[in-house]
């Protein structure tokens, strides 16, 4: 247990490092771990469900 | 075979430094605060990692075309003072010379990387990068003994990691609750839901781990946090009943052991520990008093023959209070260097909280901010019990503090020059169409687009538009409002 634990630690940081290594200027990438929406705010990138329209919730 | 894991990811990581040396910042950061090649149990527990990163980080800073700049500002001229300070004190400290050197260059390497750790702090990306660095560092431990206490129900305390800064129970009880913003700040930040549950979990195990360590210290910081937690939040009243339902699961796991030990702070200065702080601060202070300017220097109060001038009587120990460790180390002019690093970031956090008020993508220099002042509190408070006076995390966190408030600045004067930029009655929004923080966000406004306006009848996406009316009804909130074209 404490082997998975160091290596996730070493590996949660291995990922920072590559994901500061991308160029951002760039669009982002479809492979999650490295798109930059991990500093992004929610509200400011991913509407709420009522605001995109739910589904089957009819639009106004 | 963890020994072989972390030679393999430091043989990967390493030869980049010098054509990224930012990653050289990441690297040093990670290594000094988690220390977690103190638990490869192998032959890459004992080899200089961190002085390989700073000689390689060095270099990718002549060598390397990435962006850097030493900014001068309040912070960096403070640690350089800082610097200097430390270096005058240990030159004439009363401790033997060998173990005050060593002292001064663990301290010294500390203070010195923080000048290349802003230089290299250039944009928001960096930023971001550093700040998961720090909480996956302190977090490995505040999650690691949260679930520790939770299986153990509370019969454990929790430890730092050997030969660190945090290595004491209290330290790392200090160092969890200075973490425990960032950590809230990250999981405000991401828009991945699974990141942000994950945090949240990784928050309430570190509130374990913090009340898993028995640190009496870190219940009288964990209640400042609490209640400056709860003052800087937005959402006052579900903020307010997270705390509580927290501390309380938290404290009932705790067995009755834990319970007496807390009791203790009632009528802590009859304790043999509350006795010993006090006699160990009124000898650190008489040093200062006695050495006005310099202090007894590094390890003055670990020293019998210098607590036998100053403090007869006293035990030598370690002066457990941030405040009168460093005035009894180092002198008034010192302290008041050291002291004003944080000051200073206390005046940042305002600055930014009120410069970026106006430009609605500097909401995450703003949520720093709010953060970065629980972290304040929380080392202040704790630390008035402990010796962390020169926490390389820390300081860390200031120099990023002080990195946020040069871009806030930077984006704030491009505001200002777009503003007048798009005065001329050809580019400029018509009276009235101009929304709050829309210019000031230093987007361009592309001549015949009009921001937020959306294309009616069948118009182009994105595309030029005839001169209409502003929007009748505000943007929803989560949408980019000032992305012109984008909307529609």
């Amino acid at each position: 247990m404490d082997s998975i634990w160091f290596l996730m630690g070493c590996g949660g940081f291995f990922w920072v490092v590559l994901w500061s290594l991308r160029d951002f200027s760039k669009p982002t990438k479809r492979f999650w771990p490295f798109d930059a929406r991990w500093m992004e705010r929610p509200t400011e990138s991913e509407p709420r469900r009522w605001q995109r329209g739910a589904p089957g919730r009819k639009r106004g | 075979m963890r020994s072989v894991l972390f030679l393999c990811e430091m043989l990967a990581l390493l030869p980049i430094v010098v054509a990224r040396p930012f990653v050289g910042v990441l690297i040093f950061s990670f290594i000094s605060f988690s220390n977690l090649h103190r638990f490869t149990w192998g032959f890459t527990t004992s080899l200089p990692w961190v002085y390989a990163t700073v000689i390689l980080t060095l270099i990718g800073c002549v060598v390397a075309r990435e962006p850097k700049r030493l900014p001068i500002n309040a912070t960096t001229v403070l640690v350089l003072m800082f610097l200097i300070g430390i270096t005058l004190t240990s030159m004439v400290a009363l401790a033997p010379f060998d173990r005050v050197m060593t002292k001064w260059e663990a301290v010294a390497k500390v203070f010195f990387f923080l000048l290349v750790t802003a230089a290299l702090l250039t944009d928001r990306y960096r930023i971001h990068a550093l700040l998961w660095v720090m909480v996956i560092s302190l977090g490995y431990y505040g999650v690691k003994g949260g679930g520790f206490t939770l299986l153990t129900g509370g019969g454990g305390r929790v430890m730092g990691p050997p030969s660190s800064m945090i290595a004491d129970n209290n330290h790392l009880a200090a160092g969890l609750l200075v973490t425990l913003p960032i950590i809230n700040y990250l999981r405000m930040q991401s828009a991945h839901r699974i990141v942000r549950i994950g945090l949240l979990a990784g928050m309430i195990l570190t509130l374990f781990g913090v009340i898993g360590s028995y640190s009496r210290g870190a219940l009288i910081g964990l209640t400042a946090v609490a209640f400056v937690l709860w003052l800087r939040s937005s959402n006052k009243a579900v903020t307010g009943v997270v705390i509580v339902v927290a501390v309380i699961a938290a404290v009932s796991v705790m067995p009755q052991e834990w319970k007496d030990r807390m009791w203790t702070l009632q009528d802590a200065q009859q304790t043999d520990s509350g006795q010993s702080r006090l006699a160990i601060w009124h000898a650190a202070w008489n040093m200062a008093v006695h050495r006005p300017l310099v202090g007894a220097g590094f390890l003055g109060t670990y020293t019998q023959s210098v607590i036998d001038e100053y403090a007869p009587g006293t035990v030598p120990r370690a002066v457990h209070s941030i405040w009168f460790e460093t005035l009894g180390e180092n002198g008034f002019p010192t302290f008041f260097v050291w002291l004003a690093i944080s000051g200073v970031a206390v005046l940042n956090t305002f600055a930014i909280q009120r410069e970026s008020k106006r430009i609605p993508e500097l909401q995450w220099c703003r949520d720093l901010a709010r953060m970065a002042q629980v972290s304040i509190v929380a080392y202040m408070t704790a630390g008035t019990f402990l010796s962390l006076s020169y926490w390389d995390f820390y300081f860390t966190f200031l120099v990023v503090i002080a990195a946020t408030r040069v871009l806030v600045r930077e984006e704030v004067r491009k505001s200002r020059a777009a503003l007048s930029d798009d005065s001329g009655w050809r580019r400029g929004p018509l009276p009235g169409m101009l929304q709050p923080g829309l210019a000031l966000a230093g987007r361009p406004i592309v001549a015949g687009q009009i921001p937020g306006a959306r294309p009616q009848g069948g118009g182009v996406r994105g595309g030029a538009v005839a001169v209409r009316q502003a929007p009748s009804r505000p943007a929803a909130p989560g949408r980019p409002t000032t992305r012109t074209g984008r909307d529609g």
